[in-house]
């Protein structure tokens, strides 16, 4: 009986990953958007932009806001849940995680063709051109991490 | 207001959820990039049949319209190589660099700054239309090129996602049995 009950290490994977679908349906509703990370780094990005004098285009709104109140709940949520980081794992360096993050971004905008690509909601939405970035993604993470395994 | 208090929760949610999965920490994404780990690719999955379902029912009560649209293959492409890229050096997907930054990770900061400075290179890069690789094309919606409404074919691949699984889930649960 306690077979049953005790869930197995992938169906929590399969329940927070049902989970995350269902919190869409408030953003949705309120904003007509779905979750994405990307679009957080848009804005503030757009927001220094126009500090800088880069741009004028950018006027802060209601609808621009969204993305940073849901990403300092996001740090919230795992503040409340804290796990400490390990100490003898091999991380990332400073600059690997600078390069990845710029390549990150440079690609979800590129892929978006001046928006910024949904990389979690656009595939369930069965957009064509999400197909061919997930495509194109998988098969760069699958070459570059072996070919990382190898050197 | 309302509804920013209401994202700011959704997002305590989030965190929370993407924590306790395990999804956001480090060591998964170095793990699935070696294939030892599948955390991250059964959330995904798991994430994509539900939002399948979602889309599905959001679609038949028309709340959400899925039209043709214009895109670039080229751009497509390129910018899923450049994503890639990026989750292979810095081990995290755009949605999962905030929590590593709260769980006190710093390259996560790193990555952040990275991500920001993505933006900005992009905008500017784009006044030269340096990233206009190729002609947009427009190209019908999925169901629209199969002939039927949206709300069926992603029920029909929400259903075959949600089959595997079980049957995956039965194969493996037969293995450790000795079956």
């Amino acid at each position: 009986m306690r077979q049953i009950i005790v869930a197995t290490k992938q169906d929590r994977c399969v329940l927070a990953g049902i989970l995350i679908a269902l919190l869409q349906i408030p953003t949705i509703i309120l904003l007509d958007k779905t979750i994405n990370g990307s679009t957080v780094y848009t804005v503030v990005a757009d927001i220094l932009l126009q500090w800088l004098g880069f741009s004028s285009d950018y006027s802060p709104s209601y609808h621009s806001l969204w993305p940073i109140a849901l990403a300092l709940g996001t740090a919230i949520g795992v503040l409340l849940v804290k796990k400490s980081p390990k100490a003898n794992l091999q991380l990332p360096s400073w600059w690997q995680g600078f390069v990845g993050g710029l390549l990150l971004m440079l690609g979800t905008r590129v892929a978006g063709d001046g928006s910024t690509f949904e990389e979690l909601s656009a595939l369930p939405q069965l957009q064509s051109h999400s197909i061919i970035t997930w495509l194109f993604l998988i098969l760069t993470c699958v070459l570059a991490s072996g070919h990382m395994r190898k050197t | 207001m309302i509804a920013l208090v209401i994202i700011f929760m959704v997002g305590i949610a989030l965190g929370a959820l993407l924590v306790n999965s395990k999804v956001a920490l480090p060591e998964k994404m170095l793990h699935q990039l070696q294939g030892q780990d599948h955390t991250i690719l059964i959330t995904f999955l798991a994430y994509i049949a539900a939002s399948l379902c979602l889309f599905s029912i959001l679609s038949y009560t028309e709340h959400l319209v899925i039209d043709a649209f214009s895109f670039n293959p080229m751009q497509a492409g390129v910018g899923g190589i450049l994503m890639g890229l990026g989750i292979v050096l810095c081990k995290a997907m755009p949605i999962s660099i905030i929590p590593k930054m709260a769980m006190g990770y710093t390259y996560a900061w790193f990555a952040c700054g990275g991500a920001i400075v993505g933006c900005m290179a992009y905008h500017l890069l784009a006044k030269y239309q340096l990233f206009q690789l190729a002609t947009n094309i427009q190209v019908p919606a999925m169901h629209s090129l199969l002939g039927i409404p949206f709300w069926l074919l992603a029920l029909i691949l929400a259903t075959a996602l949600i089959a595997y699984g079980l049957l995956r889930r039965r194969q493996a649960k037969s293995a450790s049995l000795g079956h």
